[in-house]
């Protein structure tokens, strides 16, 4: 058996020291080790973005990122850290409840962490940010709405 | 599965002199999903993230160079990339989805060898070259045309890495296109990809280049068609001429994502959506 790898990340915000197997992806230490079970294992293979994170402050898939490439001090955002977020966390929630842009839940985690992403991009249209979100419940325009909408208002200031 | 993550492209290149198998791991976007799905790892990976010399857009000796870990997204939203060589800034920009092209490499866009790979045409139009080193023989440069040797394998001996892109700033006045289909817009494998690069000088089109991805093995380069255009008023029977060409030129197979007869149709269209695209700017002016 490989030894196991010790890192130190910055993980929603706070300090979090891992250890895991060489083999393991970051969206594996996530869920397993570090209890944070908002980024889904959907397709695995980098289709669906349920395992949607930011890291960096770059949109990425924790199912494509291997663990061990991650050096210390990586900041890692996921699910859990937009919800904990004071910028974003109400308007999020109540943009996706208000449009009905949540069905089975099961893409939401990653539609938010890729929504949060285009808050401050606003050349991408929310149509291309999140098409690397799969959803087989809601038809797509409710949630586009939802992203849109969250991104007018912190371009205004206000709701 | 033991990690090596060397600093500097001198330690990696070591790494590779002394175990060649070992695996070079970028974005991870084509080897962690390969991983997965066929549940077997390599002995020995090479992390090349540390190594700072392979990161970003830059120039070496005075010409444009793209580092191997340069990221779809950086190539795609680069301002000399776009002016010079728009035909890789398009077709970086139409790879899977924006957390894919955040994670995506030059590097492994070329190195995987991948038929459907959408850089590899664009380069190839664009006269790009590949920069490879070993530890023991330093670096060459090749044409990106003569880097893919067959399905999946590449020029790269087993104690190399790929450096990077190098490319040479054309002459005014040439531009570059890049179309491709897939099934539909986003996270799509191509089912066919066009480059073209080109330019008009005294109403004749000259310098063509022609490349099309995922219509065979490797991605081609289409000389005869080229030099059938060469030299012609860039008007609307020669783009019909253009097409007819383009079809006959290829022969592509049926697969998962396509058929030879589609494929065949499809890239004619295309070509002659790029040399349309041409036209029009050309009249713009």
């Amino acid at each position: 058996m490989d030894r196991l790898i010790a890192k130190t990340w910055t993980v929603n915000e706070k300090e979090a020291s891992v250890r895991f197997a060489p083999e393991e992806r970051l969206l594996d230490v996530l869920r397993d080790r570090l209890r944070l079970t908002g980024s889904k294992p959907g397709c695995e293979e980098g289709e669906c973005g349920a395992c949607s994170v930011l890291i960096n402050g770059d949109l990425k898939l924790a199912c494509l990122t291997l663990a061990a490439a991650l050096p210390d001090r990586t900041a890692i955002t996921t699910a859990e850290g937009i919800a904990a977020a004071d910028r974003a966390a109400a308007r999020f929630a109540e943009s996706f409840v208000d449009r009905g842009a949540v069905q089975c839940g099961y893409c939401t985690p990653g539609m938010m962490v890729a929504g949060s992403w285009l808050l401050d991009k606003p050349h991408i249209a929310a149509r291309e940010g999140l098409s690397g979100n799969l959803c087989r419940c809601t038809g797509y325009q409710k949630i586009i709405d939802a992203v849109e909408c969250c991104r007018k208002s912190e371009a205004g200031g206000e709701e | 599965m033991k990690i090596h993550d060397p600093a500097t492209i001198d330690e990696a290149l070591d790494i590779k002199r002394r175990y060649p198998g070992a695996v070079p791991l970028a974005g991870g976007t084509d080897l962690l999903p390969l991983w997965s799905s066929t549940g077997s790892r390599p002995d020995r990976v090479v992390l090349l993230g540390s190594c700072a010399a392979l990161r970003g857009i830059g120039e070496r000796d005075g010409d444009p160079f793209i580092g191997a870990c340069a990221t779809h997204s950086e190539i795609s939203e680069h301002d000399r990339v776009a002016r010079h060589f728009r035909a890789l800034a398009e077709a970086a920009r139409s790879i899977g989805a924006p957390a894919i092209r955040n994670m995506g490499t030059l590097g492994g866009n070329l190195a995987n060898a991948s038929p459907a790979a959408d850089l590899p045409p664009a380069l190839i139009v664009c006269g790009a070259e590949a920069v490879l080193a070993s530890a023991e023989r330093g670096e060459r440069t090749i044409p990106v045309e003569d880097f893919f040797l067959s399905y999946k394998r590449t020029a790269l001996e087993k104690d190399e890495l790929l450096l990077g892109i190098r490319l040479e700033v054309p002459d005014p006045g040439v531009r570059s296109f890049f179309e491709k289909v897939g099934t539909r817009k986003a996270q799509a494998l191509a089912k066919l990809s066009v480059a073209l690069s080109a330019r008009i000088d005294a109403g004749r089109i000259g310098s063509v280049r022609i490349a099309a991805g995922s219509v065979a093995p490797v991605p081609l380069r289409l000389k005869e068609v080229e030099a059938r255009i060469e030299g012609n008023k860039l008007s609307e029977e020669l783009i019909d001429t253009a097409r007819t060409l383009a079809a006959s030129a290829l022969s592509p197979i049926d697969d998962v994502r396509s058929t030879a007869r589609y494929r065949r149709f499809v890239f004619a269209a295309l070509l002659g959506d790029c040399l349309d695209r041409m036209r029009m700017e050309e009249d713009g002016r």
